[in-house]
């Protein structure tokens, strides 16, 4: 029988018992396993449980010896393609820390690796440090730990924290803020509004409070901008020809081009924005009191400054067509964001005095007519829900009622933003459902509603509502305001151009690269995405960016 | 090895009255001969006399003594000549301990009312010393042989003196220079400011002296690949020319200069209308300066942020040059726009002082308000009429810095030379070794250092010469043998630790039989300790300054 | 210039010569105060000997107070050679100081005596131990070039793991100390040591495993830990 490759993915029990039987049939077996050493979890053991006297699984032992075996620790298989009897891995090894050739087992790193951490290979039950992870086929040790901090990982973009926080303590604020640029543009305007869930993993949590890393950032952006330092500007040498066309200049759509300059497509980067300004949600969604659209405009300079170009008041779709931008483009960003408002799905909605959220906080940042008397009725408990409410207060309304399904507790808006809106005198209504506009002389004059309690959890693990029976009641209003969601708009292309649509009305992307369907055409952000956080917008912008360079250099 | 029973001398010194006037000398004498291991405690009247020297051979050579404490003043200015007059004895001379009553007791515990707290300090440090003087270990002077021949790096003003004064002195020199011609900046000057010399004659007589020069090796076109060794032995591989040579050398002085900065992006820099002084030298030499109004700008891309220092020279060029300008065309119109002027000594005043009499104007202009170029005029904001001026241009000129270059960092890189974050050569210290490099047998002069006019770079390259001939004329090294040691060999593991932070680099990793060792070179330790102090198997120490030693005087102290 | 006469004065040629365990031994020995002087910073004659200087006091530092005594008796303070009245300032200040905090062991001390010696020497093993003085010794190079792979850290990210060491090094070595007295179970060390018994066991666990213990009986269905001796 003619001798064949084969590979085993995973090198536990089931993985060395399979290995050896195909060594015993002739055949040439790789091995591959994701820990730093094979045998799963019985290996650290191995080296304690006779105090001295090794004990070693025989089966472990016969891989070692065996030639037709090869054992590819610390790695992953990436992708398999092909058929039957002809497929072709890709496999991704991490390097080694410690160099295996000049490694004899002489333990002296363990007693000095500063990294001390449970030992998950012996059920935590002793501490160890993070270099002693014995290889058994080499004999030699390897790190092995988390590769990233909590912090870092529950950030969408990864930022490096621990770095950017520690330099702040050393007073290092220009590598901090380097180190903060490396991956995200904009620290002044993130640093203002991110929900920063990297704070609610934070382990100081555990002893007193978090470390207060979204305000640092700020604090170190804002020390910049106070003391008049120019952000400085490097970009790489080596550049590339090709013409990238990114459509919506939101906290995506930026952080792509951002990225796609720092990768050499400077000069070559278009950005379409519909509105009379850049910034998509941080500057029409987001108010004023929470960020400043002078500030804003520094991180939007500093990304211009780039090598990217801005074309302000271009809709896609209407002022240039999408056919225009292909034929022009190398390669096309999609980030137009979610701005349509979500139905409220009740009788009347259509009513003269009912308005989305989303439009009116848009009409308020760009300065255009808005209403701003009597009293008003907020439905939604999420931070849009927030901003419209605080809004209202802000533009002249006497009074400002919210309303929401469940209770404070189930409340997907911010604490913080609840307590402020709470203290500026906002009225919240909890489990109270709108059922229908009332509507006078074609006017809304308030809105019908129903009591609710609260019933079994549902899918998201929050308790559903369930209306009680007969609990009707009308809430007078002038003005009415739906803020229970956004979805994109995703009239900017048409049928003929062939995208899928997702569930929320987003483009469907391939979630690792954010293309889209359409070869060549990308995705990011809100429109990707959803309505989500502006941070995550970014993360999909930067991923963007690095899709798109590999597209355009794998085409060459 | 049997141990020797310890047999201590101290002798208490009495200063005349600078010890004995505040403490009692006798009785401090009388304490220490009950210490322990204490077998002979004279004081004397001058320790230091030759009277006072005679007893200590005397009582060596009587007492049978095997270690000897002086305790009198500071060992910087007399443990040498003790510990030698201990060696003339016949005892090995690192056998010797110093206590500083004098200095650090009798003349700064002068008050009544600290006579008795002073006497329990000088006890106490006399014991101390003793307790020390216990463990000290005997230690040889290390000699290290040099080799006798020079390298000099850089073919400029400072490299060629260099050579010519250790090439007069009878000592073989190598003299490398990058370029095809030697020379450096000066081939690029007209005149020499301040005494309006011609540059070009001034570099040629010295050009042709080193060539004259039987003991100069000169190579043109050469680049150091590679640099192995210390004082008295650094081994050298360089190129010159297409073939590869290696030659062995004492010593090493750096004169590799400096760089121009060429001010891309600023008022409207572009070679041609607006040039740096370095070009207007090159047109002066060439016979091409004829614009009748010109605006000389100071301090373009110095004393910023990004480059803090003063380039010291550019005032006295700018106004050289203005000068000529005036020399050659009375009529002309020349301004100097200027933050500060550093035009120190009597030369220099002199030539300010002339320039103001030929009609140069001069405006101060303020670094917030910087003049601003254009098409045929400028515009400097005049902060004593409180008003912008506008001056008419034919051509600016901008005084830009030297900077430091490229070639000094791959330079002390290789010669493992530190350099400031203006990548200027660093000195060992600035008042009390200027012209040394931090490590040993490496000297540098001229602009390499910092921005230097010739006269300074002259006098930098004759003192770097003059320290770079004591190992020549000396033949060898020698050094004190206050260094580390490697005294538990097995417990070294060669990790290197120690390697990266000793100041010297007299530390390296070898492969030994016995696995990867560290290995000192003795020559280039200068005993500091970080190692010893850092070394996580306890392997170094540092000799005659051991923890046990250390830890000896602590306990004694605290054994009162 | 006249000055108090509290202080000894002890040569060494630099104070990057600074052992901490030789500090701590000062300590465990009773002295009140030590007052290290040294070169300023940027102009050490020995280059950057003051700087390494720093880091290992900051370190001893921290130790010394964590085993309980008033980290106000170590200092690091500099000067130049020719600042003599600079000098006389540095050590009437400290003596001053030292003397509000009076005698070792007493009211200013977290631990009073004869514990707090026996703490101090535990500190003292441990300042003569791998893992704080490899941390320490890597401090510098870690913050100007970074460690192998490039990565840079800051002074701050070290300083936390070093605070993170001190307290694993004093549990490790009270451990180590109180077992080289008598075996022990994991219940007693945690009662004697003060050390919650869930995090001695893992201290003990991990200091078997590493060969420093093993099991030298069982009583009433407890093991009892005993010391290896330690070869080198
Ligand atoms: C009221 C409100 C408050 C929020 N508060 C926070 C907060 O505090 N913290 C937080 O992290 N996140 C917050 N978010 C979410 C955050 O703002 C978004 O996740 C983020 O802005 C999404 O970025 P984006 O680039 O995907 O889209 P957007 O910011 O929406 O940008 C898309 C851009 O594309 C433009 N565009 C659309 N169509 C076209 C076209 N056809 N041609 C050209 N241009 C087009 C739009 O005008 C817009 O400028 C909030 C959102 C809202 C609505
Ligand atoms: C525009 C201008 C005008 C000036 N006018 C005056 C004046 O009027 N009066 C005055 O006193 N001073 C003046 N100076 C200053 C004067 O030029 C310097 O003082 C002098 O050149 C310093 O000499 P140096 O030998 O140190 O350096 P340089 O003259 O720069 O010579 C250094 C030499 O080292 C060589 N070299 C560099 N790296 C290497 C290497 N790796 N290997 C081998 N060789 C290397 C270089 O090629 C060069 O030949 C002026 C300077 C400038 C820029
Ligand atoms: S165990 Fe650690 S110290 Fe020992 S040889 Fe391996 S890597 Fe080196
Ligand atoms: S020498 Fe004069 S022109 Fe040059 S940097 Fe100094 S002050 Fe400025
Ligand atoms: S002497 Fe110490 S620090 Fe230096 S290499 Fe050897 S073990 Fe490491
Ligand atoms: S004592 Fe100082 S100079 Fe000598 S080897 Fe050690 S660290 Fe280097």
């Amino acid at each position: 029988m003619a001798e064949k490759n084969v590979l085993i993915v995973g090198g536990g029990v089931a993985g060395v018992k399979a290995a050896l039987a195909q060594a015993d049939a002739g055949n040439k077996v790789f091995m591959v396993e994701d820990l730093p050493s094979i045998g799963g979890e019985r290996i650290p053991q191995d080296r304690i449980i006779s105090d001295g006297d090794f004990f070693t699984a025989p089966d472990l032992a016969a891989v070692k010896e065996n030639n037709a075996i090869q054992v590819i620790d610390s790695a992953e298989v990436r992708s398999l393609v092909g058929e039957n009897g002809n497929f072709k891995v890709k496999i991704h090894r991490r390097t080694p820390r410690v160099d295996r050739e000049k490694c004899d087992d002489c333990g002296e790193c363990i007693k000095v690796c500063p990294i001390h951490m449970y030992d998950d290979y012996n059920e935590s039950l002793e501490w160890r440090t993070a270099v002693d992870y014995f290889n058994f086929g080499s004999g030699s040790y390897n790190v092995f730990k988390e590769d990233m901090p909590v912090c870092q990982r529950t950030c969408p973009i990864n930022l490096d924290i621990r770095t950017y926080v520690g330099y702040i303590a050393d007073g290092k604020y220009a590598e901090s803020l380097a180190t903060i640029r490396k991956k995200l543009p904009f620290p002044l305007s993130i640093g203002r509004v991110c929900p920063h869930p990297c704070e609610f993993e934070c382990n100081r949590g555990y002893k007193d409070e978090p470390i207060s890393i979204c305000f640092l950032k700020r604090y170190v952006a804002d020390h910049e901008v106070y003391n008049d330092v120019e952000p400085p500007i490097t970009l790489p040498e080596e550049t590339y020809p090709e013409k990238i066309a990114i459509i919506g200049g939101g906290p995506s759509g930026l952080t792509c081009a951002y990225h796609l300059a720092l990768l050499g497509y400077q000069n070559n980067i278009t950005v379409f924005e519909a509105l009379p300004a850049c910034g998509g949600m941080f500057l029409v969604g987001i108010p004023e009191y929470r960020l400043p659209k002078a500030i804003l405009a520094k991180d939007v300079e500093f990304v211009e400054k780039h090598g990217v170009e801005i074309k302000c008041g271009v809709r896609i779709g209407k002022d240039i067509s999408f056919d225009d931008i292909r034929k022009d483009y190398d390669a096309v960003l999609l980030a137009i964001g979610a701005h349509l408002g979500m139905s409220m799905r009740v009788k009347n909605e259509d009513a003269e005095g009912v308005f989305e959220g989303v439009k009116f906080l848009r009409d308020a940042a760009l300065g255009n007519e808005i209403p701003n008397k009597g009293t008003c009725i907020v439905v939604g408990g999420g931070n849009v829900a927030m901003d419209v409410a605080r809004t209202s207060l802000r533009v002249g309304f006497d009074e400002v009622n919210l309303l929401y399904r469940r209770t404070r507790k189930e409340m997907p808006a911010s604490p913080w933003e609840v307590d402020a809106a709470e203290h500026e005198g906002i009225k919240f209504h909890f489990l109270v459902a709108p059922q229908e506009v009332v509507v006078k002389g074609g006017k809304a004059v308030g809105m019908q509603c129903l009591k609710m309690e609260l019933g079994e959890p549902d899918a998201s693990g929050r308790r559903r509502p369930v209306p009680i029976e007969g609990s009707e009641f009308v809430m007078d209003a002038d003005t009415l305001f739906a803020a229970i969601g956004q979805v994109t708009d995703t009239s900017v292309v048409e049928e003929k151009h062939g995208f899928n649509i997702g569930r929320k009305f987003n483009f469907e992307v391939n979630p690792k690269t954010f293309e889209t369907n359409v070869p060549g055409v990308f995705s990011s952000g809100d429109s990707a995405t959803g309505a989500g956080i502006a941070i995550a917008a970014c993360a999909g912008g930067k991923t963007a960016a690095e899709s798109i360079h590999k597209y355009l250099r794998g085409k060459k | 090895m049997e141990k020797e029973e310890l047999r201590i001398g101290v002798f208490v010194c009495k200063c005349g009255s600078n010890i004995a006037g505040s403490l009692d000398v006798e009785g401090l004498a009388e304490y220490a001969s009950t210490l322990p291991n204490v077998v002979y405690a004279p004081w004397n009247l001058y320790t230091c006399a030759d009277a006072g020297l005679e007893e200590i051979k005397k009582g060596i050579k009587e007492h049978n003594l095997n270690r000897v404490v002086v305790a009198s003043c500071s060992p910087r200015t007399h443990e040498p000549l003790f510990r030698s007059v201990c060696g003339e004895a016949g005892m090995n001379p690192y056998f010797f301990e110093m206590v500083n009553i004098r200095d650090q007791c009798s003349w700064v515990h002068q008050d009544k009312a600290q006579a008795e707290s002073s006497m329990d300090k000088a006890r106490d440090l006399i014991r101390m010393g003793a307790a020390k003087a216990a463990l000290l270990e005997p230690q040889e002077i290390i000699t290290s042989e040099v080799e006798v021949r020079a390298l000099v790096i850089g073919g400029g003003i400072a490299g060629l003196t260099a050579a010519i004064s250790l090439g007069n002195r009878g000592f073989p020199v190598i003299l490398l220079e990058k370029e095809k011609e030697l020379g450096g900046m000066l081939r690029s000057l007209y005149r020499l400011a301040p005494m309006d010399l011609d540059a070009s004659e001034v570099i040629n007589a010295k050009i042709k002296e080193a060539e004259d020069n039987p003991n100069i090796e000169i190579y043109t076109g050469a680049t150091i690949e590679k640099v192995e060794g210390f004082i008295g032995k650094f081994d050298i591989t360089f190129s010159a020319n297409g073939t590869s040579k290696y030659v062995r050398l004492g010593v090493v002085i750096i004169a590799t200069g400096a760089g121009n900065l060429v001010p891309e992006g600023m008022y409207q820099y572009d070679g041609d209308k607006v040039i740096t002084q370095w070009e207007l030298e090159e047109r002066f030499k060439a016979g091409k300066v004829d614009a009748n109004n010109v605006v000389i700008i100071q301090c373009v891309g110095a004393r910023s942020p990004e480059r803090r220092y003063c380039s010291r020279i550019c005032c006295a060029i700018g106004i050289k040059n203005a000068i000529l300008i005036k020399e050659r065309n009375p009529e002309a119109k020349v301004h100097i726009l200027y933050r500060d002027l550093m035009m120190y000594g009597v030369e220099n005043e002199d030539q300010l002082r002339k320039a103001k009499e030929l009609g140069v104007r001069f405006v101060k202009y303020d670094p917030e308000r910087p003049p601003v170029v254009e098409e045929n005029k400028v515009t400097v904001f005049h902060h004593l009429m409180g008003k912008e001026l506008e001056i008419p241009q034919e051509m600016v000129v901008l005084s830009t810095p030297l900077v430091g270059t490229e070639d000094g960092v791959k330079i002390g890189n290789l010669f493992r030379a530190g350099l400031d974050q203006n990548k200027f050569f660093l000195e060992a210290h600035v008042k009390l070794r200027p012209l040394d490099c931090g490590t040993d047998g490496i000297f540098i002069c001229g602009s390499a250092h910092y921005p230097k006019d010739v006269r300074e770079s002259i006098m930098q390259a004759l003192g770097a010469v003059s320290r770079a001939s004591i190992p020549l004329s000396q033949g060898e090294v020698k050094i004190e043998p206050i260094v580390t040691t490697l005294v538990n060999k097995d417990a070294c593991r060669g990790c290197g630790l120690c390697v990266a932070l000793c100041p010297y680099n007299a530390l390296e990793i070898r492969d030994t039989d016995e696995g990867r060792k560290v290995n000192i070179i003795t020559v280039a330790c200068k005993g500091c300790g970080v190692c010893a102090a850092t070394c996580y198997r306890h392997a170094l120490s540092i000799n005659s300054f051991t923890d046990y030693q250390m830890e000896a005087q602590i306990h004694s102290f605290m054994a009162a | 210039m006249q000055y108090t006469t509290d202080i000894r004065v002890i040569r060494i040629m630099c104070t990057g010569r600074m052992d901490p365990a030789v500090m701590a031994d000062a300590f465990v020995h009773g002295l009140d105060g030590l007052l290290v002087l040294g070169c300023l910073f940027g102009e050490c004659h020995y280059v950057s000997g003051n700087f390494n200087a720093r880091h290992k006091i900051n370190m001893t530092k921290e130790m010394l107070a964590y085993a309980g005594m008033n980290p106000g008796r170590l200092s690091f303070r500099n000067l130049s050679s020719a600042e003599s009245e600079l000098f006389v300032k540095h050590v009437t200040d400290f003596s001053a100081e030292i003397r509000e905090l009076g005698p070792l062991g007493g009211e200013a001390d977290r631990v009073p005596l004869p514990k707090l010696r026996e703490k101090l020497e535990i500190a003292r093993t441990a300042l003569a131990g791998p893992k704080l003085r490899w941390v320490v010794g890597k401090k510098p190079v870690f913050i100007d070039t970074g460690n192998k792979y490039q990565e840079v850290f800051t002074e701050h990210e070290i300083n936390r793991t070093l605070g993170g060491i001190v307290v694993d090094e004093m549990a490790t070595h009270s451990i180590l100390a109180a077992l080289q007295n008598k075996p022990a179970s994991v219940k007693e060390l945690a009662k004697e040591l003060e050390i919650p018994a869930p995090e001695t066991l893992k201290y003990v666990l991990g200091l078997k495993r590493r060969g420093f213990l093993e099991m030298e009986s069982v009583k009433d269905h407890t093991p009892l830990y005993k010391y290896v001796e330690q070869e080198g």
